[in-house]
């Protein structure tokens, strides 16, 4: 048999091997990769202080987005201004991972942080760059933020909603959503924290290019 | 996991000496292929020497098994990979100018510089040519900008996208396609060579 006959037959075989293999799902690539994930979260490398995400809001320079992976009762109740809730399956959605933008800070946020932390997970997997989880959640963040007069009653710091259950443990007389005060909260009478700064600063952007010629 | 971030892991003057690398694999690939000659590359049009054909097809086929092979295997994520958004009107219209000037000069731009590292004179004025062309279009991008940009715009769209079907299904077809068209083309190039030869000898 020739040598051409040999590369279109590998070729084929290639390709057959390929049909027949199929790609594997986020949930099988979170579980392969599942020990080097739960490392970096151990770190703590991602999660930010709900004051560092104030700060990344009122910084100009940073294109932000926040994901909220919680339920929309939970999302309706209150979210953080200009936070997008995004159900779960359409984190493993390729055409809606393929359109976030890169050069973008994404902040995951669930009520507490474990939601948040498998919804970095499927996206750390899928190579979505610059990815945050809210330390403490949006228990987290009304803790710190959610005064008096919102209605909203604290209970705990930051970092202690870290192992939480993920339940919503503020209540609300209605359905307030982001015009909630704790919602947008104004970065010169808000509560200075001292944090560790972890959003590293990104790049000019640079429109891709590509082809060939 | 790849892609990956060359900036990130080895800075920015890494990343360049990357591209370096790479571009001299790339321009000595095409040298030994023969694409630094005019004639080799003209006489694709001609249909007697099918090689462009064959060396850009085998290279789309090999990127692409190895692409998704690697994406199978969770090497790869490949929809974090660059796709070349789609502008129709002015890919066609483009596509037609490149051709022409291909068919014309004999070279494209990339084997146009290939051809000019080995010092050939028809390489070097097709790159001043390219370079003329290049600054004309640029200093009058504003008067095309509508059409250059936003005509038949589909964004980044893939076969698997178009037909609706899985990447192994399209991937398969592409290598049946390949090989129909490396047939093909073999038999074209007996074809020509064989009339060629009768003409030789009457």
């Amino acid at each position: 048999m020739n040598r051409k006959r040999v590369a279109a037959l590998v070729a084929v075989a290639a390709a057959v091997g390929l049909l027949l293999m199929g790609r594997p799902t986020v949930e099988e690539r979170v579980s392969a990769r599942a020990p080097e994930l739960q490392s970096r979260l151990e770190t703590r490398r991602v999660h930010i202080h709900p004051a560092e995400l104030l700060d990344v809001i009122n910084n100009y320079n940073t294109r932000l987005r926040i994901v909220d992976v919680r339920d929309e009762s939970d999302f309706n109740l209150f979210h953080i201004l200009d936070s997008v809730r995004v159900p779960w399956a359409r984190l493993q959605d390729p055409a809606w991972v393929r359109a976030l933008p890169t050069h973008t800070v994404t902040v995951l946020v669930s009520n507490d942080e474990r939601r948040a932390e498998e919804a970095w997970k499927r996206l750390a997997v899928q190579n979505v760059p610059h990815l945050y989880v809210l330390e403490g959640g949006i228990n987290g963040w009304l803790d710190l933020y959610g005064e008096a007069p919102t209605g909203a009653v604290s209970s705990g710091s930051a970092a202690g909603h870290a192992a939480g259950d993920d339940t919503l443990r503020h209540g609300f007389s209605a359905a307030l959503g982001s015009r909630h005060p704790a919602s947008d909260p104004d970065p010169l009478h808000a509560p200075r924290v001292e944090y560790e700064r972890k959003v590293k600063p990104i790049g000019p952007t640079v429109r891709k290019a590509g082809g060939c010629g | 996991m790849m892609p990956l971030d060359l900036n990130a892991l080895v800075g920015h003057t890494g990343q360049n000496l990357f591209y370096v690398l790479t571009g001299i694999g790339f321009g000595f690939a095409l040298e030994q292929a023969g694409f630094g000659n005019a004639r080799n590359l003209a006489a694709q049009f001609y249909l007697k020497d099918m090689r462009v054909l064959k060396v850009m097809f085998s290279a789309i086929v090999t990127a692409m098994l190895l692409l998704y092979w690697a994406g199978a295997l969770g090497w790869v994520e490949v929809e974090r990979v660059f796709v070349n958004p789609t502008h129709l009107w002015p890919g066609i219209l483009g596509g037609f100018i490149f051709g022409v000037g291909f068919v014309i000069g004999g070279y494209c731009p990339g084997t146009a510089l290939v051809s000019l590292s080995t010092l050939k004179l028809d390489g070097l004025f097709f790159v001043l040519g390219l370079g003329a062309g290049m600054f004309v279009f640029g200093e009058t991008i504003d008067g095309w900008r509508a059409f250059w940009d936003r005509s038949g715009f589909y964004g980044e769209v893939t076969l698997m996208q178009v037909f609706g079907l899985p990447a192994g299904v399209v991937v398969l077809a592409v290598v049946l396609m390949a090989l129909g068209m490396f047939f093909g083309a073999e038999k074209i190039e007996a074809y020509f060579a064989r009339r060629d030869a009768e003409g030789g000898r009457r």
